[in-house]
């Protein structure tokens, strides 16, 4: 299938995203995200998901209220954005200043056998997060586009979504560990420090 | 939450176990001791083997008196041994909407 309009190369979005980053708390969405963004580190401050489809917002949010200081990355596919849109809703609601959802939309379940999302048919998940209180909501569908939206992500204080259209070539295989009690333990380690797994 | 919404969370309480994450959750019952509302029963009976099956822990209340010491050891099981503890506060306990009628 072929994206319904423009778009910007998936590994070029990818790469953008998570250029120079450091601090920041990145929680990635299952399947293809988790692929993309291992590729380029397997990042103790990672916390990829391999189940529990919609919940990458929500796990954002927690982390977003309990860490206020640190930035928090949401990084996930149109398909898990779709599966959890209440998330947005209670992440409006909340209003952290620190939470920022990028989603790579490439308008198919790229796990299942490339079957059409909602987005495919005109579903614009930016416009339902300005409804929802978000602000200044994006779509990126080119370079250009994606440098603001990158801009928004890493840097800009608030709540923010960026929903960029991306290619639809297969993710690079890689993989992070599949331990939930690992990816958690190493996660909290890099953030809490090696106490913070005797409590 | 009430009962109904356990039915809602199933695929979320696998990051609970596969991670081994805390998690205290406090239910109010519908479905049950009186209930109006034939559409609650169904969550009603099952909210308690789908925490069970989600590998939760119940721990239910029908005495007003012991709420409070009940909830107490409810989130020191939570936070003590990393896991999903359900404290069930029963239709009996919480008394039965009845919509007027």
């Amino acid at each position: 299938m072929k994206l319904n309009g423009d778009c910007v190369k998936r590994e070029l979005a990818v790469q953008e995203l998570l250029a120079g980053r450091s601090e920041e708390l990145v929680v990635i969405g299952l399947g293809s995200p988790v692929w993309d963004c291992t590729a380029i580190e397997d990042h103790a401050l990672n916390f990829p998901l391999w189940g529990a489809m919609g919940s990458a917002a929500m796990i954002g949010l927690g982390l977003a209220l309990a860490q206020p200081k640190r930035r928090v990355l949401i990084i996930t596919g149109d398909g898990e954005m779709l599966m959890g849109l209440g998330s947005l809703a209670t992440i409006a609601a909340q209003k952290p200043r620190n939470l920022a959802i990028a989603v790579l939309d490439n308008e198919i379940y790229g796990e299942t056998g490339g079957q059409r999302t909602h987005t495919s048919f005109g579903v614009r998940l930016a416009e339902m997060a300005r409804g929802a209180g978000f602000e200044r909501p994006i779509t990126a569908i080119d370079e250009e586009s994606l440098t603001r939206a990158v801009q928004l992500v890493r840097f800009e204080a608030g709540s923010v979504l960026v929903n960029i259209k991306v290619s639809q070539d297969p993710s690079p295989l890689v993989m992070p560990p599949r331990e939930g009690v690992v990816l958690k333990n190493r996660f909290r380690e890099a953030l809490l420090g090696p106490d913070a797994l005797k409590e | 939450m009430q009962s109904g919404g356990i039915g809602n969370c199933m695929n979320m309480f696998t990051l609970i176990s596969n991670c081994r994450f805390p998690a205290l959750v406090l239910v109010t019952m519908r479905g049950e001791w009186g209930e109006f509302n034939p559409w609650q029963i169904p969550m009603g009976r099952a909210a308690g083997p789908m925490v069970e099956l989600a590998g939760g822990t119940i721990c239910r209340v029908e005495i007003a008196a012991e709420v409070g010491p009940t909830v107490e050891a409810a989130a020191k099981l939570t936070f003590n041994t990393s896991g999903l503890v359900v404290v069930m506060l029963g239709q009996k306990l919480l008394g039965v909407k009845s919509f007027g009628k």
